[in-house]
């Protein structure tokens, strides 16, 4: 009967998906333009400042469908998998089910051109892998953990600060022979951008150079600060990012839980105070499948149902864009504009 | 020291970064040409380390 209800979202969210002429907000060219340029579809010169891994593998369907779509059917995949993944690393706990099918940053990423679907799925199994090292201290534990955060960084490079958190956080207090071989299963992860990049650029490591340096210089005022972009709209986006989190995250900050979850807590902590420096509701992504997979063995029923109400007045809220989106263009926007975009300039909420 | 107090005590040294952070680096804007970042990770910080000292205080009743 449950199972019944879970098909019955997840084809609705199919549906919605597939509907809305929405395609996500940020760096979408960078990845929709490459899988143009590799299906021998884009006229112009590439100059895409992130990984062109995610576009190439898309430029195949892309080619054949001669539209987008593949995009969307991969962001659903990918989603699934997640929503599985959770499922069964909480060993089959149906809490853990519910709560990821009605996580509202699953159906806000839903329509998304983005590779943080597919870095969020490898960078759970990268948790849940270094969790279990951390237990048991074997060794394949934390060589499957480190390719799988390579793999994650391959088609998303913001991953780069998670798993410098995931790595110091969880080998603190180890060898630094683990280190070592984390780093070096790291790079076989990472071996599909390297060999493309190396094909395309004569250099393996030109686009994980040329992205981190990007970043790093915006973050010291490059463009995007100098001209005032992201001040008006920060407590905005602040709170959207509070409503994409699930509602209990905060409830592991209490000791008793912290006690049980140390290095989880903290590195979930610092993930959150990176997010809050950049607020965007799409990084959310990459944590509500390890903090479900945290909280869904410490809710209780009430606090449960609550969760589960609260999660679908968010889920209303992000979606509504979306819904709008089947029928109507909101502000002229060529790809479309999400919930952050709708208050900001329709409402003029900041 | 029991490990709830020392668990409110750094709760509380997280909550006066927080509170640093927000007014004191966030009204300085020359460094990220805006106080923002500041703010939202003071702000961040404020949450959690208020939120480690309720959660002490409400567990130990005290």
């Amino acid at each position: 009967m449950e199972n019944k209800y879970i098909i019955i979202l997840i084809g609705l969210l199919i549906l919605i998906t597939f509907l809305t002429q929405f395609y996500g907000s940020t760096d979408i060219a960078d990845y929709s333009d490459t899988a143009k340029f590799f299906a021998g579809k884009y006229s112009a010169k590439i100059r895409s400042s992130h990984s062109y891994l995610f576009g190439f593998i898309h430029s195949p369907f892309l080619k054949i469908t001669n539209s987008y779509i593949s995009f969307k059917i991969s962001s659903l995949v990918f989603l699934i998998l997640i929503i599985l993944s959770v499922y069964i690393l909480s060993g089959k706990n149906k809490k853990a089910l519910w709560l990821m099918t009605l996580s509202p940053v699953i159906w806000y990423m839903s329509p998304w051109i983005s590779p943080i679907q597919l870095a969020a799925l490898f960078f759970l199994w990268a948790y849940w892998f270094i969790e279990k090292f951390n237990k048991t201290n074997k060794l394949k534990y934390l060589i499957c953990s480190g390719i799988f955060v390579g793999l994650a960084w391959c088609v998303w490079d913001t991953i780069l600060y998670f798993g410098v958190f995931l790595a110091v956080v969880f080998l603190c207090n180890k060898n630094l022979s683990h280190s070592c071989f984390f780093i070096i299963s790291l790079l076989i992860g990472l071996l599909p951008r390297l060999i493309l990049d190396q094909y395309l650029f004569n250099f393996p490591f030109y686009t994980l150079i040329k992205s981190t340096m990007g970043g790093f210089a915006n973050s010291l005022g490059g463009i995007y600060q100098s001209t005032g972009m992201g001040v008006g709209i920060s407590y905005l986006n602040i709170s959207l990012i509070i409503l994409a989190l699930p509602l209990y995250y905060w409830l592991l900050h209490s000791p008793k839980i912290f006690k049980k979850n140390k290095k989880s807590v903290v590195f979930l902590f610092l993930c959150i105070f990176l997010i809050f420096a950049l607020p965007q509701i799409r990084y959310v992504m990459i944590l509500a499948p390890i903090i479900i997979l945290i909280i869904s063995k410490e809710l209780n029923d009430k606090q449960f149902k609550r969760q589960i109400i609260f999660s679908i007045i968010v889920i209303l809220l992000f979606i509504t864009p979306y819904l709008i989106q089947i029928k109507y263009s909101i502000i002229d926007k060529l790809n479309g504009v999400d919930i952050s975009y709708l208050l900001e300039f329709l409402f003029k909420f900041v | 020291m029991t490990f709830n107090q020392w668990y409110m005590i750094v709760g509380a040294i997280i909550f006066i970064l927080g509170v640093l952070l927000v007014f004191v680096l966030g009204s300085l804007p020359s460094f990220t040409g805006s106080g923002f970042i500041w703010v939202n990770m003071g702000v961040c910080l404020m949450i959690v380390g208020g939120l480690m000292v309720y959660y002490t205080y409400k567990e130990n009743g005290k």
